[in-house]
């Protein structure tokens, strides 16, 4: 999802920007196959940042498949003034706040999931993948709220002012969202971050 | 240095990209000092560093393929709520915040309704990027969608008498966030046909007519059971047109709709709204509402195949007097000759149907069917009197063809030609000048026809046929003396006339012309046409018509040769008239 706005600049139409304008004309025009060139183009993004908001592949899945379903059926208000990548995040975003609200809201802060809570040595297992389910994990726990500002902020390298218009609050109230989510996470997954970290912070207190 | 709480701060700044050159030494002094807060900025970065970096790894080709197939197999229209979108709709709507939600939708959508009514929502014609995406991927349920589209109906429809085309942009423009969501809003309009509310009825009733939804039909149809709304149910299915006449018909049996029913009909027409008329006609009974006859002028409004309805009723009638009524009303049915000649062609009806059924139409195309049955004996007696009955000169026609062929006694042709004559004297002399002005080869045979008939009627054509110079000169003469033997006075002043008017070249024809001339006007008749000339030639003349015992023939010899004198004065005094002017 950190495509370049291939709308920013004027191009000519076999230029990259040039290329998706013209798959979304022929979208438009009812093209099976330019939707499908679309879908392939956007998808793996599209995928990423459903995995990181709703944090199991299952629903990530469905959910990446409902934002292409959204986006091709209402392919005709698509404005060519963004890039057809934030228009798919946006969709995305909404659609992942829907879910949450049927899903109802989790308590904040929520219960750490057990094996966050100690009860085995983590130090020396959690490294690569391991440590990426980790904070998947993590961000599950995280309100809803504060993940969507957190990843659009980490991940898809928002401005606070962008956020706040994805999620309906002011520009503000994102910022103290993220800090609040880093906050958050900084503390759930202090004995994975460092070897040292419980300890330096036991002599701190 | 700076004090741990501020070093923290400038690690979440520097994590933002926010903190200044000065900052970062300050930040760096404090660290180097501080284990606790060199551990934190080591883990908020761990942290950040961990959140940027790569996540799980993408989706495998055969992972984009299923979920290429699976998004497309959606758009091709396969998806119901029990699909995977469901998924993606509240859940919500299963439990009883439905109730909630649609109620809190319902006071929005009447909100929006007040607001409304005060302006005149301009169609949208675009949508900003963020408002059409949230309504792409808003979260629709049942319960908001039929509220939206109730609020939707009032406000297009919800006016009587509002301008329809207003009516559709206001609908359109209220449904369609939910149509481009894929809801099927004409299913939700036909559903609002059993809301409580008769307002809402009447809207989605006149929706679905102004929309031409014929799917609707049956939901209409069903909707005509509330007594309270079925004039704008029935309003609607006939604003539907053809697709709608099934959901009309059980109506017309229905004593409260059947009137109504009928209008709407009507307001339809065509052939399938001339079979459901003819059905009720037939079955309708003594004090029946609609009547029979209320039917059957209905059917007469429905178009030409209202003709074939209206002979088969008027065959099952066993009423002459109410037989003849049906096919009376054959005048009142648009473009009905031709296809009154259609069915005759087509069907044999019994006895004198068919010809009766002429008499109120006459169309020129039934000629050449009229000509047919006069070549049966059977039939001949009917089609030479239905012949008789046409205006104008295309049974004039029909009698010169007969009588060419020969399929017809020439008795029974001069008839029809003296009925023709009876009815219209005055059409044979436009007949005639038509086929002069054709040379048509039947001029003869016209000419032996007029004489034939020995009618008075004749004459007034026969005057034409004597200066006709596609005639042999034995022809033009025989025409001439037939316009004295016939005619009257009058036809002979138009002998006179027709013969002034021309240069006295044919004596014998002008010899023909003064027999007619002297027969009917006397010698003053001669006088006036030979005025010019000298006394003497006059009386030569005059003695020559005055002659006794001589045919025809022979008559005509003696006045030719009594004109030669006076043939050349009446050639000088033309010319000396023609100098003049």
């Amino acid at each position: 999802m950190k495509d370049p706005d291939p709308f920013a600049a004027e191009g000519d139409l076999e230029s990259p920007a040039g290329v998706e304008l013209r798959r979304i004309e022929r979208a438009l025009a009812g093209e099976r196959s330019a939707q499908d060139e679309l879908l392939r183009a956007h998808y793996a993004g599209v995928h990423a940042l459903a995995f990181r908001l709703l944090g199991n592949p299952e629903d990530a899945e469905d959910l990446a498949q409902e934002c292409f379903v959204r986006a091709f059926r209402s392919l005709s208000f698509y404005r060519a003034e963004g890039s057809f990548a934030g228009w798919l995040r946006r969709i995305l975003v909404h659609l992942a706040q829907d879910h949450y609200r049927a899903h109802g809201k989790r308590a904040e802060p929520a219960p750490l999931p057990p094996e966050l809570c100690g009860g085995r040595e983590p130090h020396g297992l959690v490294e690569g993948r391991e440590l990426r389910r980790v904070l998947a994990d993590a961000l599950q726990v995280l309100s809803p709220s504060l993940r969507v500002a957190l990843l659009l902020r980490t991940r898809e390298e928002l401005e606070y002012a962008q956020i706040a218009l994805l999620t309906g609050v002011t520009a503000e109230t994102a910022r103290t969202r993220v800090m609040k989510a880093r906050k958050l996470l900084l503390r759930l997954l202090t004995p994975y971050l460092g070897r040292d970290s419980a300890r330096v912070e036991r002599e701190k207190t | 240095m700076i004090r741990c709480r501020v070093a923290r701060r400038f690690v979440d700044a520097a994590l933002e990209r926010e903190l200044a050159l000065e900052e970062r030494f300050q930040l760096e002094a404090h660290a180097s000092a501080c284990p606790a807060c060199a551990e934190y900025e080591r883990r908020a970065r761990g942290l950040q560093e961990l959140l940027e970096g790569p996540g799980d790894p993408p989706p495998t080709a055969a992972d984009v393929d299923a979920a290429a197939r699976a998004v497309f197999a959606r758009l091709a229209g396969g998806e119901t709520e029990s699909g995977a979108a469901a998924a993606w709709r509240p859940r919500r709507a299963r439990t009883g915040a439905l109730v909630a939600s649609g109620a809190l939708a319902l006071a929005a959508a009447a909100l929006l309704l007040l607001l409304r009514g005060r302006h005149d929502p301009v169609p949208e014609t675009g949508v900003a990027p963020e408002v059409a995406e949230t309504a792409a991927s808003r979260d629709w349920t049942p319960a908001s969608v039929e509220v939206t589209v109730r609020a939707a109906l009032l406000d297009g429809f919800g006016l009587a008498g509002a301008d329809e085309v207003r009516a559709r942009e206001r609908f359109s423009a209220g449904t369609r966030e939910v149509a481009q969501a894929g809801w099927p809003v004409r299913r939700f309009v036909e559903g609002l046909l059993e809301s409580p509310d008769a307002n809402v009825v009447l809207a989605a009733a006149s929706c679905l007519g102004s929309l031409g939804e014929a799917g609707a039909v049956p939901a209409l149809a069903r909707a005509l059971a509330r007594r309270e709304t079925a004039d704008g149910v029935l309003d609607a299915l006939g604003a539907l047109g053809e697709p709608a006449v099934s959901g009309l018909e059980p109506a017309l049996s229905e004593p409260e709709l059947a009137v109504r029913a009928l209008r709407q009909l009507c307001r339809i027409g065509g052939p399938r709204v001339t079979a459901v008329l003819e059905r009720a006609a037939r079955l309708a009974r003594a004090g029946s509402n609609p009547s029979r006859e209320a039917l059957l002028d209905a059917l007469t409004t429905t178009g030409p195949a209202a003709v074939s309805s209206l002979l088969r009723l008027a065959a099952e009638s066993t009423e002459r007097s109410e037989s003849t009524a049906i096919l009376a009303r054959l005048a009142l049915v648009n473009g009905a000759g031709s296809e009154l000649v259609c069915a005759l062609e087509r069907e044999r009806y019994p006895g004198d149907l068919a010809y009766r059924a002429l008499l109120f139409l006459q169309p020129v195309e039934a000629l050449p069917w009229l000509e047919e049955q006069c070549a049966s004996h059977r039939e001949r007696a009917f089609a030479l009197e239905a012949l008789a009955s046409f205006p104008d000169t295309g049974p004039l026609g029909s009698a010169l063809h007969l009588a060419r062929t020969g399929r017809v006694p020439r008795e029974d042709v001069k008839r029809l030609l003296v009925g023709l004559f009876e009815r219209d004297a005055e059409r044979a002399e436009v007949f005639t000048r038509a086929l002069i002005a054709q040379r048509s080869e039947a001029l003869r045979p016209w000419l032996e026809l007029l004489i034939e008939s020995e009618h008075p009627g004749a004459a007034r054509a026969l005057v034409p046929l004597a200066f006709c110079e596609s005639l042999a000169p034995d022809d033009r003469q025989w025409a001439a003396l037939a316009v004295g033997e016939l005619g009257t006075a009058e036809d002979s002043e138009l002998l006179l006339s027709e013969l002034a008017a021309r240069p006295a070249s044919d004596r014998r024809l002008t010899a023909a012309c003064l027999l007619s001339i002297h027969a009917r006007l006397g010698a003053q008749g001669v006088e006036r046409l030979l005025a010019p000339c000298s006394p003497s030639n006059l009386r030569r003349v005059l003695g020559a018509l005055e002659g006794e015992g001589s045919g025809e023939a022979v008559l005509v010899h003696r006045v030719a040769r009594a004109l030669d004198g006076a043939l050349a004065e009446l050639a000088v005094a033309s010319a000396d008239q023609k100098d003049t002017l």
